[in-house]
């Protein structure tokens, strides 16, 4: 996003090299001429409201999103952009004073932009400090990941007294660095709220209100199993359902132990006030949905049952609720913080949740890097002994490209209880299937024709279709294969692009934020055709991942993916284990 | 033993309205598509009525469920959500009935019970008595033949709407009649001004911020101003009006109770009993004027034809529905005195009035001026004491007025406002007083209602004024439409060396 589209997200100003006395000067100025407008006598100010954006796309739709919070709320806004992928360059800032077109009064927001070029976030605090109107309180809200254990975290939250974020916007496996924030005794004062968290609310509202009754009450110390349900998200267990789930475990002292997956669910057996209690997170698809709860179902020992279908988001309150003429996702974002900037406590439930919560979590294994000297040998080796490990349907998603090509060779030669296989193409191109570059032609060329595998045990994506088409129909057959439910590979062959990229998920491609469906048709821009892919809820509900790296081109991608860099590949992690095979050339000594 | 629900802990509302079935007596006047069916329908948008839930129209007008439910559409802005409107709706029923004829009560008994059964409701009932006065006690009778006044199981309570009585004696048998068959624990008497949410932010305002209280008294207060001032005639009200006037319309309810929370003590505690047991001590503290006083404290004005805002307007004798030769007054203006330790010797000048220039509800508090005068280029008489305007109608606000200098080489000095627009604060919009009174009526919480022996107490100041204006030989002055009141009463206040403050 450069400089231009991004002011356009914020607010009207024009950036300039950074004098914070001039914008100072620069609001009471437009304060001043505003107030002689609208005979505005007197000012009033609720809080300051520091945003720290984690990077410029991180400012998406924050422009409307300030104007109608500060139209409720009067705040001084500080918005911080970083952007770290920048050039290190002047650091910019500005103001403006925004009124709000469409109320009756004259609202206004005051806000002052900050945007720091490279790595320039240490300067931040200062900044902050400076402009912050005196005695009112902070609150500070960081938009994408908070960065953690840093100077500019420490000292802001040093000047905050309420700190939002979203464990939407992370793993879940920094939601450790959350619980360290807010357990630090140097943190006491400051209060911590996750959005994700937040949303939760009437979710709470509605759980709590089935247990309203006496005669209900009680039975909440005789449950014998929970079931939630949730649309996976990035993570396989995302935030939301997994705080729901501490959430449960905290407020009724069931001791949390951590999840594991059985058959179509994750599942802890806690140890609860009086007897065992079996807490199943079951993923689900729901459209245009992703990493929240879809539905609670919890049954006693009695075999009394309780259950939340659906939960309506509540309207925001007030009269004029009928003529405030947003989107639904911006009002219910903006009641959202509304809510956060109206109370500044410290929000104790939270805490205990989140403590049980990351108790409970899932934690898929690290990824492991194995060096072999014969990339197809080891894999085949790999698969075969996953294979023979276990019984039944052996459901395996193959890998494209020409990597894989002399491992399908091999296994065909070997004897392998074909009968148990199901395979499914984890991407495909665009192409009729005779095409050279159709995966599912290699595969027909080396496994169907090496093997004793039927042809019906592998699953080709319909290309003749078209790409949207092709994807649906894949899905359906995932559906049939597993009775509905998000698809639970047993094994996933994936490849390592230069790029970063893994099955036909590209940096920065759509499908990446695909997490309601099992396939996603993925243009890769004009011109260039499309790919089909499985989706990253897919890839990371698979029992193990296996990624198959060879040559000295891959060397510098497969080290970066390694340490965590923002890549696709990176983000895959296989329930039981995640496994980098790579050759001698792909892998650098120092790994 | 109760159990408290854990999972409740730190959630936004610690109880949750309970199941029950709002049963609307008198349900096809205005009143109910006007303002209850938005009120309950607007907390339903907001997830704030119980999932099992019921209205039940009752009204002899013959109407069928449909066509009740089409009536009370008509009351919902076009924009309303139609999913929401179809499940508030199936839970909308009517029961065509007298709430006379006790014979029909088996019916409407019966017809509760099956709705009981259809929505999940345990029992749990709220009468809301949308009738004549003269009707409460028959409604109550009728319900108490039936047992449908303390029920097996769950609880009933009903809601009365003013006026409730005209005098002491009629107050108190109606309290009487309603006590036999219900507890005051069951009553609750709606005052819709305590459901406003600046009547309410006035308790936040005394007794959440540390620097007011203090001052709060006779040695800081010279005397307080309450105004509830409409530019409206009598409208279509004139036969109730004639018979009530503005003292039993507007003073002994709305404007007592704003005094009351102006004046009252801070309460131990936050709950109904504690916050209307202060109440009433204000009440009982205020002076009972003897029959022979009255004409001093209290001036009575009607108005005559006149201007509203460039309009020509007729006088009140000329309104529908109005005596010709009626005496009944449209303005009021007491000085009540509240004879306790706080507030010994100052005044609390009220008055209301119809056809006033602007319509405008506000509480003033004039404080003492400065003992000593520094400021010698100053004439005397700018220099005005601190005024503390708690506004309420039509724009809510604070506004404080202070002296500051004025910017140049001599100090001279000027009087500036600080003024705090509630709707600028927060344009987030307040609740419909209604919203929050039923709300509260089925969480069971009557803080804001008001509680019978308070009622009385009122009566009690109220009567003597009432008493003499009735068996006065004087005719009612008159002030002409547009105008801020009679005559008398300027001079009422400004033989004590005060103004009635121009707003």
């Amino acid at each position: 996003m450069d400089l231009e589209t991004m002011l356009a997200e914020v607010s009207v100003g024009h950036p300039r090299p950074l004098s914070i006395g001039r914008i100072m000067r620069e609001l009471d100025d437009l304060e001043r001429e505003l107030g002689i407008e609208a005979g505005v006598q007197f000012r009033l100010t609720t809080t300051n409201l520091v945003v720290v954006c984690s990077g410029p796309d991180q400012v998406r739709g924050l422009g409307l999103l300030l104007g109608e919070l500060c139209a409720e709320f009067p705040c001084r806004c500080l918005v911080a952009v970083l952007d770290p992928e920048a050039e290190k360059g002047t650091l910019q800032g500005w103001a403006s004073l925004t009124c709000h077109p469409h109320r009756r009064q004259h609202m206004c927001c005051e806000q002052v932009i900050l945007y720091c070029p490279g790595g320039q976030g240490e300067s931040v605090p200062s900044l902050v400090s400076a402009t912050l109107l005196p005695e009112v309180p902070t609150l500070s809200w960081w938009r994408g990941e908070p960065p953690f254990g840093t100077h500019l975290l420490e000292q802001v939250l040093e000047l905050s007294d309420r700190v939002v974020f979203d464990s939407a916007d992370f793993p879940v496996s920094r939601m450790e660095s959350v619980q360290a924030l807010v357990t630090d005794r140097y943190h006491q004062e400051q209060a911590f709220s996750d959005l994700s968290w937040g949303r939760l609310e009437e979710w709470r509202e509605e759980i709590a209100s089935l247990f309203d009754p006496p005669e209900a009450t009680e039975c909440l110390s005789a449950l014998a199993q929970v079931e939630i349900r949730f649309v996976p998200g990035p993570d396989p267990v995302p935030p939301q359902p997994l705080l729901l789930a501490g959430w449960l475990a905290s407020r009724l002292g069931w001791r949390p132990v951590p999840m594991t997956w059985a058959d179509d669910a994750f599942v802890a057996r806690l140890s609860g006030g009086s007897g065992r209690v079996e807490l199943r997170l079951v993923p689900v698809w729901a459209e245009g949905q992703s990493g929240r709860p879809v539905g609670l179902v919890a049954k006693t020992r009695q075999g009394r049952e309780f259950r939340v279908d659906e939960v309506r988001p509540r309207r925001r309150g007030g009269r004029d609720v009928w003529k405030s003429g947003l989107e639904p996702e911006v009002a219910r974002r903006l009641e959202q913080m509304g809510r956060e900037l109206s109370t500044l406590s410290r929000d104790v439930v939270y805490q205990e949740t989140l403590e049980s919560a990351l108790e409970v979590a899932f934690q898929a294994p690290e990824p492991r890097l194995q060096v072999v000297a014969d990339l197809a040998e080891a894999a085949a080796d790999h698969l075969e002994a996953r294979l023979r490990e276990q019984e039944g349907p052996f459901r395996l998603a193959l890998a494209g490209g020409s990597t894989p090509r002399r491992l399908y060779s091999l296994l065909a030669e070997r004897d392998l209880p074909w009968e148990r296989l199901r395979i499914f193409l984890g991407d495909e191109r665009a192409v009729p299937e005779d095409h050279p570059d159709s995966n599912f032609r290699m595969v027909r060329e080396t496994l169907l024709a090496g093997s004793t595998l039927q042809s019906e045990q592998v699953f080709r994506w319909e290309t003749e279709r078209g790409p949207d088409e092709a994807a649906r129909v894949y899905a359906q057959a995932l559906d049939r294969e597993f009775a509905g439910a998000p698809p639970c590979f047993d094994l996933v062959l994936l490849g390592l692009g230069e790029d970063g990229h893994t099955a036909s998920l590209f940096p920065g491609s759509p499908a990446l934020q695909v997490f309601d469906r099992a396939t996603a048709a993925n243009p890769l821009g004009p011109g260039k055709g499309s790919r089909l892919t499985l989706t990253l809820p897919v890839l990371n509900l698979a029992r193990s991942a296996m990624f198959l790296v060879g040559g000295r081109a891959k060397a510098s991608i497969l080290r970066r993916v390694l340490a965590g860099g923002p890549f696709p590949a990176s983000r895959v992690r296989g329930r039981e284990g995640t496994l980098f095979l790579a050759d001698r050339e792909a892998c650098p000594d120092d790994l | 033993m109760i159990l408290e629900n854990p999972l409740r802990v730190g959630l936004a509302r610690t109880c949750a309205t309970e199941p029950c079935a709002v049963v609307i007596f008198g349900a096809s006047g205005d009143l109910t598509w006007r303002k209850l069916c938005p009120a309950l329908f607007r907390l339903a948008e907001e997830s704030l009525i119980p999932r099992e839930f019921a209205i039940l129209g009752v009204s002899r007008t013959p109407l069928s469920d449909e066509e009740f439910r089409e009536r009370l559409r008509q009351g919902l802005p076009q924009e309303a959500d139609p999913a929401l409107w179809e499940a508030f709706s199936s839970r909308i029923h009517y029961h065509a009935g007298d709430h006379r004829d006790p014979q029909g009560y088996a019916a409407l008994q019966e017809r509760l019970e099956e709705l009981d059964e259809r929505h999940g409701i345990g029992g749990n009932r709220l009468f809301y008595l949308a009738v004549s006065p003269a009707d409460f006690p028959i409604i109550a009778s009728n319900l108490a033949a039936r047992d449908m006044n303390r029920p097996a199981r769950g609880w009933v309570r009903i809601l009365v709407e003013k006026p409730f009585g005209r005098d002491l004696v009629s107050a108190m048998e109606l309290n009487g009649e309603l006590l036999r068959h219900f507890d005051e624990s069951q009553i609750y008497r709606i005052d819709h001004y305590l459901g406003k949410e600046t009547v309410q932010n006035i308790l936040t305002f005394r007794f959440a911020n540390g620097i007011f209280e203090p001052v709060w008294n006779r040695r800081y207060i010279d005397h307080v101003q309450i105004t509830a001032a409409e530019t409206l005639g009598v409208e279509s009200r004139g036969g109730y009006y004639d018979a009530a006037g503005a003292l039993r319309d507007m003073i002994q309810n709305h404007l007592m109770q704003l005094l009351a929370l102006v004046a009252m003590e801070p309460p131990a505690r936050l709950d109904a009993e504690a916050v209307r047991d202060e109440k009433v001590k204000v009440f009982r503290a205020m002076r009972r004027y003897k029959p022979r006083e009255v004409p001093g404290c209290a001036i009575r004005g009607q108005y005559a034809a006149g201007h509203i805002e460039g309009t020509a307007v007729p006088g009140y004798r000329q309104e529908a529905k109005v005596q010709p030769d009626s005496q009944t007054e449209t303005y009021a203006a007491v000085r009540f005195l509240v004879d306790n330790w706080r507030w010994s010797g100052v005044p609390f000048y009220v008055r209301t009035g119809k056809r006033m220039p602007r319509k405008v509800t506000e509480v003033a508090v004039q404080f003492r001026a400065v003992p000593h005068l520094l400021f010698s280029n100053t004439p005397e008489d700018a220099l005005e004491p601190n005024l503390l305007v708690l506004k309420i109608d039509p724009e809510e606000g604070i506004s404080l007025r202070i002296a500051t200098k004025y910017p140049g080489m001599v100090t001279r000095v000027r009087w500036v406002n600080m003024d705090f627009q509630y709707g600028r604060a927060f344009a987030a919009p307040s609740p419909a007083a209604y919203e929050r009174l039923l709300l509260d009526s089925m969480l069971g919480d009557a803080t804001l209602f008001s509680r019978g022996d308070a009622v009385e107490a009122a009566w009690a100041v109220a009567d003597p004024i009432l008493e003499a204006w009735k068996s006065s030989p004087e005719p009612t002055d008159s002030y002409p439409a547009g105008s801020w009141g009679p005559r008398a009463a300027e001079a009422f206040v400004e033989d004590e060396g005060r103004h009635w403050r121009r707003i």
